[in-house]
């Protein structure tokens, strides 16, 4: 199969079967634009993606090669965060600013598939949450005043009613 | 400009030409695809040197960005970070540790080469030692930095039972991060606190023997370790993660995490959330607050949730007014039994 090489923002090269390497619909777009031959060896600089992020994209890419293209999105429906497959979800036990990465070149990138499960899995970390708990998974620092944090609890009160 | 810009425009101009160029001889079309080619990989050279000119030390380093290419190539498989660690196939990093052991002549306990691990995840941080923080000025993830500063030791047993690290994060020489290490029984306590910034003090346990294989009073060996990733995962996320983000947040830079999301993401992330969390998410700080002033998003929010659609032009207040309110009587009728839709306010 033929492969191309993608080079990430620290000099890594990764050598990459080209039909895997296109579920980036950003590397897709480059290489059908610049005509490039299959035959000749060219490297795709990626300077936006270090090469820690870069190859879990690849396995990511890799083990999804042969999945069907991600549905059309329904705007107006809440979307379901519960059917991130297993593998999906060992994949992304990483700390957090390694998922932040993957949300970046997901997006940069343009992997709609990497993008929604990464997005599902931020906003699970999300759900059902009080602000001072999504403040400390997230390790926000809460800058309202006294007097305003009192205002938006005001706001905020009839959410809680269950 | 940086590379960075520069590949976005060589980009745009890549996705542009070949369309006005379309009409013009096979000929002259290739010839025009090939320099776009060669400036693609004027760039790769580009964004390699930027890469390795941060290393000053240059012992290691091969000013021939072409055959430091071919070194680098097919490695996609290779154990890259001390979370890829399987029993068949260790990391460089790890053997590396294991190596710089070996060089200064210790036979390590279990405890010193969780250490070791330790500072690794720092430097996969971005992190460097402080002994060296002349020779580097930035802190983007770097794999043959890390794999070089790995062998250099630069931890220290205080005694027995306590060990001292020091970091910075380039080119933030001010901010000195202390790393410290007590042995307490079989755990390990880890603390780290940074000079210069208040109320940064992080701390976490770790159980030294989960992380090997054999029992308490064995050598430490690399292919009796274990849990790995569960150990990346902690640390980084409770010790590393936080220390950088306080550093770079001080000094007002972007870095990867939930605050700094390009604001496009983050209402991609909202598509998940029921506007209840919405709510609740937008009270955690005041750039956050300030996403609700989107009357879109209230509108939207209220078709998607209720399937009402809104007429009127109201305000972000009085829209989350109605949101609430719709809840609430959803709530109250689920309750009654029956939930009439109020198709129009």
């Amino acid at each position: 199969m033929p492969q191309i090489k993608l080079q990430s923002s620290d000099g890594e090269t990764f050598a990459v079967d080209v039909e895997i390497a296109k579920c980036s619909v950003t590397i897709k777009t480059m290489l059908e634009d610049l005509g490039m031959d299959e035959e000749e060896e060219e490297v795709v600089p990626l300077p936006n993606v270090n090469s820690a992020i870069l190859k879990k994209v690849i396995q990511w890419a890799t083990y999804h090669k042969d999945d069907p293209p991600p549905p059309e999105d329904d705007e107006n429906k809440e979307k379901r965060t519960d059917d991130i497959s297993s593998w999906d979800a060992d994949f992304l036990k990483v700390d957090q600013g390694t998922l932040f990465e993957l949300i970046l070149a997901a997006n940069y990138l343009d992997i709609k598939g990497l993008l929604d499960v990464t997005c599902k899995t931020v906003a699970n970390m999300i759900k059902g949450k009080a602000p001072e708990e999504i403040r400390k998974t997230f390790n926000i620092k809460n800058d309202f005043t006294a007097s305003e944090e009192e205002q938006v609890r005001k706001e905020n009160e009839w959410c809680e009613e269950k | 400009m940086s590379s960075i810009h520069l590949l976005h425009l060589s980009y745009d101009i890549c996705h542009l030409s070949p369309w006005s160029v379309r009409k013009c001889s096979k000929e002259i079309e290739q010839r025009f695809l090939h320099a776009y080619i060669n400036v693609l990989n004027k760039m790769a050279e580009c964004v390699v040197s930027e890469a390795n000119k941060n290393i000053i030390d240059s012992s290691n380093q091969s000013s021939d960005v072409q055959s430091c290419q071919d070194i680098k190539t097919e490695k996609v498989m290779e154990p890259l970070l001390l979370e890829d660690f399987q029993r068949s196939r260790f990391p460089t990093t790890l053997k590396n540790i294991m190596k710089s052991f070996e060089k200064q002549g210790i036979q390590p306990s279990k405890c010193d080469f969780l250490v070791g691990c330790l500072y690794t995840l720092m430097l996969e941080y971005g992190f460097i030692p402080q002994e060296k923080e002349s020779f580097y000025n930035d802190c983007g993830f770097n794999y043959s930095r890390i794999k070089d500063l790995v062998s250099f030791p630069a931890w220290k047993k205080s005694d027995e039972n306590s060990y001292s690290l020091s970091f910075i994060l380039p080119p933030h020489h001010i901010y000195t991060c202390k790393v410290i290490c007590i042995k307490m029984g079989d755990d390990l306590i880890v603390n780290a606190i940074v000079k210069n910034i208040e109320d940064v003090h992080h701390t976490i346990m770790l159980d030294i023997l989960s992380y090997f294989t054999d029992g308490a009073h064995q050598k430490a060996c690399m292919d009796k370790m274990q849990n790995l990733r569960s150990l990346s995962t902690s640390f980084k996320n409770q010790v590393a993660f936080p220390v950088k983000h306080a550093i770079l947040r001080t000094n007002g830079l972007r870095h990867p995490c939930l605050e700094d999301l390009p604001l496009e993401i983050i209402f991609y992330i909202f598509k998940y959330i029921h506007g209840t969390d919405i709510i609740k998410f937008t009270a955690i700080s005041k750039q956050f607050h300030s996403m609700r002033l989107e009357v879109k998003l209230w509108e939207n929010l209220i078709l998607r949730d209720f399937k009402c659609t809104v007429k009127k032009t109201l305000s972000y207040e009085e829209l989350m007014k109605e949101y609430g309110y719709i809840y609430r009587s959803q709530l109250r009728n689920r309750r009654h039994g029956s939930w009439k839709k109020r198709m129009v306010l």
